[in-house]
């Protein structure tokens, strides 16, 4: 599993050049004037254009340009945005509660999802079933913002139970809600997935030689039932923790959370280049970090499955 | 009933149908057989046959619904097992009877150790540590002949053969040294030196322990090796029991007699060379939600007469004791011997 580890960590190199030049090129190369809008109504003075143009470079080509970024970038410089702040501040002031928010969702997602599943699929068909199935099938259809948006107004707004807008250093309690909100598309689809994974295992013969060791049922289906059950489970929470870790744009939007997906939105919408660079390119390098970790973890709880 | 005559498992008329309403399959038909201890029954039959069902009921792990236990019993040392209580009933698995799967790939649990999977019988029947529970299994897969046992106990299913797993397979049903083992076609899976060496390794095992063995099969061949007496199941009924010697001379059910002669043997081949000919039984196996009625073999049957279609011929006695047979013409087949072919379509030569 070493050489296989090494190997994986060796493929982000290309990968990872490949995204950041990409972007970097999309958003330098394909605007004629970077300054464009960048000074109110007016024209940008000289004196601001050459300080812009001495510190993006952008007097060189634009692949020396990049390259010179890529040298800032592996030393731990991320830039400036155009209005001086550094990126790196940027990303340090919203990171952490993207963190806290997309683990906030993934445990709602694991506790919730699983539960349900686990309920449903060793009962087997009746009311629970019921309920479970049509109420996933409800939040897989609905949009993320309508949750988010009706979820503010009743419990923010007219119930009065939570804060409508999460404070600026929210705690895991004030994000309850807005995980609820991000994780439950996921939540739904594992509460799914966990049902089908154990009915299809609850009629395995190894679950019926289980029965015919003489183990207790809590046994059988702790044992042998489940842990086979949640591997695709696991494998699904697994990639859905690298996908919240880019931030989350609507949930962060409908809450007024200042994550990391509202911070690449805005540096999109006012062409603020060094910071949509600079956080693309550190969304990638976690991004392929947690499918190497979940591929990984999939090889530890499948001995089937080996890397060699 | 006394201690001399208490089997150490009786089956009884045991019924069991599948689903409801008109779709329902009488699995089934009232089958009746003991074993004792230290001795080999063989349950011959066709897929569907009702022989899997019988094993599932016995051990108590038939999946109810879809199945249903509709009316016999079985007494393992004369306890009515059938309505007993479910902790009653695991606690005799493992213990006192256990089962050898047809599948060991798919009968062993994929994600944890070979080991593991026999240690827990230690571990949460004989309540031992988690260490001498996996030295225990070690010694298990010695006793079945698994070279290297103390490594290969920590490697998982699929790093084991076809026939280490089979091996494996009986290892963990003999952990807890029970009375009576089951094997669900044992060795059909595996290729035939293996399948020879699986089978010398049960037979020796049930020599040594005086277990008491059910071993289901369609394979006659492997039969006729270490069976003391077969019963043979059709449309989930036993159409005929004899001790093994008796059967194979003096067939008394043309089902039986059809099983035969499907299967090649060498003595054909070395006595009519290229002469040798299988005969298939013409025809498939009853659906079991239309059983026919009257002998549910007759519309397969080259013999069959009117009486076949009216009435079910009785399991009863046919001449030499013990050997029973449930056919209307059984007596004649007997007194006839092997020799009459059990199609009309004799090929010459």
């Amino acid at each position: 599993m070493g050489r296989y580890t090494a190997r994986r960590l060796l493929q982000l190199v290309p990968v990872f050049l490949g995204t950041t030049f990409l972007v970097y090129f999309l958003v330098w190369g394909i605007s004629d004037d970077p300054f464009a809008g960048k000074c109110g109504q007016r024209a940008c003075s000289p004196a601001y254009i050459a300080e812009m143009t001495e510190r993006y470079n952008l007097d060189d080509p634009l692949v020396v340009q990049y390259l010179k970024y890529l040298g800032a970038l592996l030393t731990g410089d991320f830039g400036q945005t155009f209005s001086g702040t550094e990126v790196s501040t940027l990303i340090a002031d919203a990171y952490p509660i993207t963190i806290k928010l997309a683990l906030v969702a993934v445990a709602i997602e694991a506790v919730i999802g699983i539960a349900a599943g686990v309920l449903t699929g060793l009962r087997g068909r009746g009311f629970v079933d019921n309920l479970v199935l049509v109420s996933t099938l409800v939040l897989i259809a609905l949009p993320v913002f309508v949750t988010g948006l009706v979820l503010r107004q009743v419990l923010g707004v007219e119930l009065g139970w939570i804060r409508p807008s999460v404070p600026g250093d929210p705690t895991i309690g004030q994000l309850l809600v807005p995980g609820l909100v991000l994780g439950a598309l996921s939540m739904a689809y594992i509460a799914r997935l966990t049902r089908t994974s154990l009915m299809e295992n609850r009629r395995a013969d190894f679950v019926r030689t289980a029965v015919a060791k003489g183990l207790t049922r809590r046994r059988v289906v702790g044992v042998h039932m489940l842990r086979n059950s949640l591997i695709p489970v696991v494998t699904f929470l697994g990639y859905d923790v690298g996908a919240l870790m880019g931030g989350a744009i609507l949930t962060e939007g409908v809450f007024n959370i200042r994550g990391i997906g509202g911070l690449v939105f805005r540096g999109i919408q006012q062409q603020d280049i060094a910071t949509v660079v600079g956080i693309v390119a550190l969304l990638v390098i976690v991004f392929l970090l947690a499918n190497l970790v979940v591929d990984l973890l999939y090889a530890v709880l499948d001995p089937r499955i080996r890397y060699d | 009933m006394t201690a001399m005559d208490e089997h150490l498992l009786e089956v009884d008329d045991l019924r069991v149908e599948f689903g409801r309403g008109r779709g329902t399959a009488s699995v089934l038909n009232g089958v009746s057989c003991h074993v004792d201890e230290g001795e080999t029954l063989a349950v011959l039959g066709e897929s569907g046959s009702g022989k899997s069902v019988t094993a599932q009921t016995i051990m108590g792990i038939l999946d109810t619904p879809p199945g249903r236990i509709t009316g016999g019993a079985v007494r393992f040392r004369g306890e009515e097992l059938l309505g007993a209580d479910e902790e009653r009933r695991r606690l005799l698995r493992g213990e006192s009877m256990a089962m050898i799967f047809q599948d060991a790939l798919s009968a062993l649990n994929p994600v944890y150790s070979v080991g593991f999977q026999i240690a827990e019988q230690f571990r949460f029947r004989r309540g031992m540590s988690r260490r001498d529970a996996m030295v225990r299994a070690a010694e298990m897969l010695d006793l079945v002949r698994i070279p290297n046992a103390k490594q290969r106990v920590k490697e998982y299913p699929h790093q084991f053969s076809g026939g280490m797993r089979q091996r494996a397979m009986i290892a963990m049903a003999l952990a807890l040294d029970p009375e009576l083992l089951i094997a669900d076609e044992p060795a059909t899976a595996l290729d035939v030196t293996v399948q020879a060496q699986i089978m010398e390794l049960l037979d020796e095992l049930r020599r040594e322990r005086g277990t008491g063995l059910v071993l289901i099969t369609h394979d006659l061949g492997v039969v006729a090796e270490v069976a003391d007496r077969i019963a043979v199941m059709y449309a989930g009924r036993i159409v005929e029991h004899a001790d093994a010697a008796t059967l194979y001379a003096r067939p008394g059910h043309p089902y039986t007699r059809g099983l035969m002669d499907s299967v090649p043997r060498v003595d054909d081949a070395g006595v009519g060379g290229a002469g040798a000919v299988l005969r298939p039984i013409p025809g498939l196996p009853p659906s079991l939600s239309a059983i026919p009625h009257g002998c549910p073999f007759h519309p397969r049957c080259a013999y069959a007469q009117d009486v076949c279609t009216d009435e079910v011929p009785p399991l009863r006695e046919v001449g030499a004791p013990d050997h029973r047979a449930a056919c209307h013409f059984a007596e004649q087949f007997v007194a006839e011997g092997p020799d009459r072919p059990a199609t009309q379509d004799v090929v010459s030569g």
